[in-house]
């Protein structure tokens, strides 16, 4: 899912699309519910900045840069980390902001179950952090599949299946492999961001703050599946002379009947 | 080399600039703070049938307002005094009760919560002397209520 960055095949992109996209959807839902602000979607926190300048609230206005600072230097950050150890390994380069976004989203969970008081500052700082969080997952995402999968960027998603869906009324479109597996990808994106979002909202009302745990569990699969597939793979690897051998010595018998 | 200084230089200066101008501004936690008096209850918004009629008065009658009220926490409170152990003190000509309140958002929600009710206004304005807040309701008519309010002592 995230340790290849070179010829990603669909069904990777759509497993790491599928798993980041219902985690934003339940980050952002439960960010809406517990400090009544979003935080995987930016454009509409450009929308209030400006609105906010226009009313001359400045504080708000600050607050609001802020944020969208935050989820800037996320983005930052998860780049600056795959450009910078991708030669070396790329699997590390790659999880490593995910685990920066895991610490982040335990912080945020552990903070709130056991410390916070619901002040103004707490709950800024809450919002900033897990638009941070979602920063990194979206720079993550959108540079280990060379932009196909952005998992917070909905209004472009929608853009792209909008454009699609008018390219299908035509047959070649339809038959097109490429554009197929594009409305495959962005069409799971999107149910998986919307389904994240519907059971943070159930879940909320049974295990409360617990959600941000099962957010974190659903990013450890993802830097678990291809920790486990590595693994694998080498030692397989490393097993292939004992296969070899094995079969060396089968050989003369099957050519022999 | 020289890329690494220029960003960390940007960076640096962003976040000084950042902080000192967030320090100067006062916060909507601290501009809340005080006694508030209410002085007028409007339509801010409603259904478009209302709309089409323009001798629809926006004014909210005291009998409309009692009953939109009738089971909210604000019922009958005529000043609301916020403090700042975040108690909420809301005083009516006959009534007086205390809650706890809370800004949320980016400061722009206001939480009043009850003993078992919970209630979140929206601060469409806050300034030193003057508090509007907005509130979804469907008494009647669906619409939202504007609560405008003057500050009675600083």
């Amino acid at each position: 899912m995230i340790s290849r960055y070179r010829d990603r095949t669909v069904k990777e992109n759509i497993q790491l699309g599928a798993l980041t996209a219902f985690s934003a959807g339940m980050v952002n839902v439960i960010s809406v519910i517990i400090f009544f602000a979003f935080t995987s979607n930016v454009t509409g926190h450009y929308a209030i900045l400006a609105q906010e300048i226009s009313h001359g609230n400045w504080y708000q206005a600050l607050v609001v840069f802020g944020w969208i600072g935050l989820f800037f230097l996320g983005n930052f950050t998860s780049n600056l980390i795959v450009i910078n150890f991708k030669k070396e390994k790329a699997y590390l380069a790659h999880s490593i902001p995910i685990v920066l976004e895991i610490i982040c989203l335990l912080v945020v969970g552990t903070y709130i179950q056991f410390y916070y008081k619901e002040t103004l500052l707490e709950t800024e700082l809450m919002v900033s952090a897990m638009l941070f969080a979602m920063g990194i997952q979206n720079g993550l995402t959108a540079t280990i599949s060379n932009s196909a999968v952005k998992t917070t960027h909905l209004t472009g998603l929608t853009t792209d299946l909008g454009i699609l869906a008018s390219l299908f009324t035509k047959k070649e479109n339809r038959e097109n492999p490429h554009l197929r597996n594009k409305w495959k990808l962005l069409l799971t994106i999107m149910t998986s961001y919307l389904a994240g979002g519907i059971s943070a909202g159930y879940i909320y009302l049974t295990i409360a703050y617990n959600v941000f745990y099962i957010v974190c569990i659903f990013l450890v699969i993802v830097i678990g599946y291809d920790f486990y597939r590595l693994k694998m793979n080498s030692l397989l690897q490393r097993k292939q002379p004992y296969y070899r051998k094995i079969i060396k010595r089968q050989a003369p018998q099957l050519s022999n009947p | 080399m020289k890329s690494t200084y220029l960003y960390l230089t940007i960076f640096t200066l962003v976040v000084v600039v950042y902080f000192t101008l967030l320090s100067f501004q006062k916060t909507p936690s601290d501009s809340i703070l005080g006694e508030w008096k209410e002085v007028s209850w409007e339509y801010e918004k409603l259904d478009s049938t209302r709309k089409a009629d323009s001798s629809f008065d926006y004014m909210i009658t005291d009998h409309i307002k009692d009953q939109i009220s009738q089971n909210l926490i604000i019922h009958k409170a005529e000043t609301w005094k916020f403090t700042e152990d975040e108690t909420v003190e809301m005083q009516g000509s006959d009534s007086k009760k205390c809650f706890h309140w809370t800004l949320k958002g980016r400061g722009n929600i206001l939480q009043i919560d009850g003993s078992d009710l919970m209630e979140h206004y929206e601060i469409q304005e806050l300034s030193a002397d003057r508090m509007i807040l907005h509130f979804n309701f469907d008494m009647q008519v669906r619409g939202i209520v504007k609560m405008t309010f003057e500050k009675i002592n600083t």
